[in-house]
């Protein structure tokens, strides 16, 4: 198991940043290497993830619980994916919580299992890949948050799912 | 070529010597070398029947895990697909693959559940393997993931198991005891116990495990060209799966195959799948070549991986009294074959040393990594390591010099041939004065002014953290295992006890000659080779018994069906097996030429018919017919006088002193090459670096048949030593995903890492062998990782480290020397 986390400053309250990261069209905006998400339902996700680490450039077909949403301050997610030769599950879990300036300090945190060539060949690479595309992610949606796009909460917690990797 | 470096004369005592030359014991380049140098050898990639089409397997991502669906409908669909196999496919029409223990069941596709990451899963067949692979990118496969194992602790709990309905994951263990260990233990002055570990390691050939095969519709046979090792030994590992009889399965094995260090006798599974799709597909011939991550991910090839605990009795005056080891062994996710990997270094199992009482036990352990092979040295390797390491912390208890205390322990010349308390025996050798010369060789020459191990600059390196160090060592080559060992570890205890010597059914080695109407003699080896040289060999041991010139002689391979079964080229047995049957094979030849001379162009009686210098002559002098023209003589007789064939006895089943374990489950390795090493280290306490400064080495492996081919075999085992030493390794990570899939992280020894090799050579002929040759296919990769470990507990001495754990990577020397430092 490997784990990643986080931190990132936003100028934008939590509450006005909870509508951009329950946005299934503003995480396909901002999410690295995403060709596009669908929203299977209130708390489920399934999107296509290309992602490359070192010389693996594995595509994936991911599915998205969301566990936890608490609005506008905790978010928990659950996915999985697999792509040939390769395979991941990952519990992420993002808390917002105000500043002292009107902005927000997100703190993230993550924890991955991944198999096949990405776990045997991008090992190395794997810490700096991942904070890479977080961050990417992070500096994506705070730019469409200050051009301010629009943005829709849309979905909610799963009852009764647990944050597990285990399946 | 031919008579450079002819240096003396071996002495065939024979009529067809007669110009004081002889082609053996000369350095006469490797017939081999021309066509593997000017690239015209021929691998299995170059086999390209017309029409071929090309195999590419789905291999699981997961350690352990359930196949839920196994979906190959999007890959079928695809324009390009031919067919797509799964352990469904196989069920209907086909058989299991043979396991190495009873209660073992393993289809070459997985079958329910997967057990490694690697694992085949689907195999798929295109046109070309590119539109194979994309294919594979279309197979879909759900998996329920399961708990994996993959710590040797772990695994023997048996918390989580690898194969459920055996119970356990330990599916063979024993202790065997010989002598009396617990009273040399009770009496002993001291007693010291060392931990060790030796990691995941084996060979890497250039050239990867490959096969093609086609399926004849007609004749509803197969015809199957791979570089598997020993393939009439192990062609049941082929024709079984497919469920039919041997003579249907036509295995052959290319001229030319680029390495296998024992790592391809296993590849049956790709032999199978190659065949079943050839079969499926009406005789399309069906093409696979491993890739180099399929190689080391999940190409069954891994080898031993063995915790050890080795304790040592001995007397304050430095004479061991007792061993008694232990260790468990990751064997993987399956016991394939190589289950005597644990039980061979029985055959060596107190290295160089006199030692009455043995115990020795072992735990083979099931875990969720790829099954282990055989690998140059074939488990004694590892062992000789374990005990190497319990000596140098026995000496350093008693606080006597490592040398001393091995030479005090030393075989002595006067007790050869010695039998070993595990029944085996070695056959010749004077260890003492290897020892004091390798010494002496090492004094003269470095522990002295402007040598690498001059006092002065030894300390001057200290000062800049660099500490160097030496280590004297012996240590043996057990040489040419027998066939009968494996079915006589096989049997159930009982059964065993009841075993009478004539039940020991051990396969000879066959080899043939015809005379060809150009003068051309043409012999057929019915092994096939990996880069050892035998068509070289064959060419010198001719050249000589039948006064003939190596380019005269040509070596061919006998397929599988024809051939009959052989154990073939493992165990360092091709230079004493071949040569002996070589050797028995021109005799027959020359017999024979001479009784066609007689009968058919003389008309005289045959004592008065000489052969000499490739020609049959009159002992008069009168008349001589050369073999050109004897080879259509016999055309018209009933039997052809002008082919032979021969197969020579394992030396072992003509000596009854090796009765005993021929009856018992003890290993039977009738010749005893050894080498006395020194390796100079110098281990950089604040990196943790160590670099081979000069590696000294004394070798002997009997008669030399060619010095040029023993000493690259020295070379490069002593390379893949130095590799498994201190760079080597396959580990896995906590979740099973193996972490050295490529050359980026397998890191194996260039010219970079070898060191300067000092090399000498003495010769002490094997008493039991036809040529006086004992084997020495392992030897380097056998003794160097226990020299050079050694090496590494010298020059650390100041810390009290002890290099206990194989590789001795930079990170693992500098925690050592840390905790070592911390401590004080």
């Amino acid at each position: 198991m490997i784990e990643f986390s986080g931190e990132f400053d936003s100028d934008h309250a939590p509450e006005q940043l909870w509508k951009y990261f329950t946005d299934p069209d503003i995480l396909a905006q901002c999410a690295p290497g995403c060709d596009h998400i669908e929203q299977e339902s209130e708390s489920e996700l399934s999107a296509t993830v290309a992602v490359g680490v070192g010389s693996v450039k594995p595509t994936f077909d991911v599915d998205m619980v969301v566990v936890e949403a608490q609005q506008p301050n905790r978010l928990v997610m659950n996915a999985g994916g697999d792509a040939s030769r390769n395979s991941f599950e990952t519990v992420a879990e993002m808390d917002l919580v105000a500043n002292g300036s009107g902005g927000t300090t997100a703190t993230w945190h993550a924890e991955t299992n991944v198999s096949g060539l990405i776990a045997s060949l991008g090992q190395r690479a794997l810490g700096s890949v991942a904070e890479r595309l977080v961050n990417n992610f992070f500096d994506d949606l705070e730019e469409l948050a200050d051009e301010g796009v629009p943005a829709e909460s849309k979905i909610s917690a799963k009852p009764e799912a647990e944050a597990t990797l285990e399946e | 070529m031919s008579e450079a470096g002819v240096s003396k004369d071996v002495g065939v005592e024979d009529d067809a010597e007669s110009e004081g030359q002889s082609f053996v014991g000369s350095g006469l380049e490797r017939v081999e070398d021309h066509r593997i140098l000017t690239g015209e050898a021929e691998y299995i990639h170059d086999i390209a029947p017309e029409g071929a089409v090309h195999m590419a397997l789905a291999r699981s991502v997961h350690p352990h895990a359930e196949l839920v669906d196994v979906d190959t409908s999007a890959a079928e669909d695809h324009p390009d697909c031919l067919l797509t196999l799964t352990a469904d496919d196989l069920k209907d029409d086909y058989e299991p693959m043979p396991c190495g223990l009873e209660g073992f069941e393993e289809w070459s596709l997985a079958d329910d559940r997967v057990r490694f990451v690697g694992e085949p899963v689907v195999a798929v067949v295109a046109s070309d393997r590119y539109a194979a692979e994309d294919l594979v990118d279309l197979v879909e496969i759900e998996y329920e993931q399961l708990d994996p194992v993959t710590d040797v602790q772990e695994a023997t709990e048996g918390d989580t198991l690898v194969h459920e309905h055996a119970g356990t994951n330990v599916p063979d263990s024993e202790t065997l005891e010989f002598g009396a260990v617990d009273d040399a233990f009770e009496n002993a002055d001291n007693v010291v116990e060392t931990d060790c570990e030796w990691g995941r390691i084996s060979g890497v050939p250039l050239e990867t495990a490959g096969v093609v095969a086609q399926y004849d519709t007609d004749h509803d046979s197969f015809h199957i060209d791979s570089n598997i090792q020993l393939h009439t030994l192990v062609d049941d590992t082929v024709y079984e799966p497919l469920d039919y009889p041997p003579e249907k399965v036509n295995l052959e094995v290319p001229p030319d195959v680029g390495g296998s260090f024992g790592t391809k006798i296993a590849i049956h599974r790709y032999c199978t799948l190659s065949a079943i799709a050839s079969q499926q597909l009406d005789g399309t011939p069906v093409k696979f070549v491993e890739d180099r991550v399929e190689n080391l991910q999940g190409g069954d090839m891994h080898c031993s991986d063995r915790e050890y605990t080795v304790r040592l009795a001995f007397d304050d005056d430095g004479t061991i009294q007792g061993l008694d080891t232990y260790f468990a062994d990751d064997f993987g996710a399956f016991p394939h074959y190589p289950v005597n990997q644990v039980l061979k270094p029985l055959s060596a199992v107190t290295n160089a040393y006199d030692i009455d009482a043995v115990r020795y036990g072992y735990d083979l352990v099931l875990t969720n990594k790829t099954a282990q092979t055989a690998y140059r040295g074939f488990g004694v390797d590892p062992h000789l390591y374990a005990l190497e390491t319990a000596v140098d912390e026995a000496a350093r208890e008693l606080g006597i010099d490592p040398t001393d205390f091995r030479r005090v322990n030393l075989i002595q010349p006067d007790q050869m041939p010695y039998r070993l308390p595990t029944h085996n025996i070695y056959d010749s050798g004077d260890y003492p004065a290897a020892l004091d010369r390798i010494e002496e060789l090492v004094d003269e020459a470095e522990v002295c002014e402007g040598g690498l191990l001059d006092p002065d600059v030894v300390e001057a390196k200290r000062e800049e953290g660099k500490y160097r160090g030496v280590s004297y060592s012996v240590h043996i080559e057990p040489g040419v295992s027998g066939s009968d060992w494996t079915d006589r570890q096989r049997t159930e205890t009982d059964a065993l006890e009841e075993r009478e010597r004539e039940d020991v059914d051990e396969l000879p080695e066959h080899f043939r000659i015809q005379l060809e109407g150009d003068g051309t003699v043409r012999a057929f080896l019915a092994t096939d080779t990996s880069g050892q040289g035998h068509q070289t060999l064959v060419s010198q041991l001719l050249a000589d018994s039948l006064g003939v010139l190596p380019s005269d002689i040509e070596v061919d391979y006998l397929p599988s069906v024809e051939a009959p079964t052989e154990y073939g080229s493992a165990a360092s047995r091709m230079a004493v097996m071949l040569s002996g049957a070589t050797e028995g094979a021109a005799e027959k030849l020359r017999e024979n030429c001479r009784q066609l001379a007689a009968e058919e162009v003389f008309g005289c009686g045959v004592e008065d018919v000489a052969y000499r210098d490739g020609a049959v002559e009159r002992v008069d002098g009168s008349e001589r017919v050369p073999l050109a023209e004897l080879a259509d003589l016999d055309a018209g007789r009933n039997q052809r006088l002008t082919r032979v064939s021969y197969d020579y006895d394992h030396p072992a089943t003509k000596i009854d002193d090796f009765d005993e374990a021929l009856t018992s489950k003890y290993p039977v390795y009738p010749t005893a090459a050894f080498a006395a090493n020194a390796p100079i280290v110098e281990v950089d306490v604040t990196t943790g670096e160590v670099e081979i400064l000069k590696f000294y080495t004394l070798r002997d492996c009997g008669t030399m048949l060619n010095p040029t081919i023993v000493e690259g075999q020295a070379h490069g085992g002593i390379a893949q030593g130095v590799g498994a030493a201190l760079m080597e390794e396959f580990q896995y990570d906590g979740e099973g995903q193996p972490k050295a899939i490529t050359l980026f992280d397998y890191l194996l020894p260039s010219t970079k890492n070898m060191p300067d090799i000092e090399m000498e050579h003495t010769e002490t002929p094997s008493p039991f062998t036809e040529t006086g040759a004992k084997g020495t296919g392992e030897g380097g990769m056998l003794d160097a990782p226990a020299s050079v470990a050694s090496a590494i507990t010298a020059a650390l001495e100041d810390f009290d480290v002890v290099a206990d754990q194989i590789p001795m990577t930079p990170h693992r020397v500098r925690r050592r020397v840390r905790d070592a430092q911390a401590d004080d």
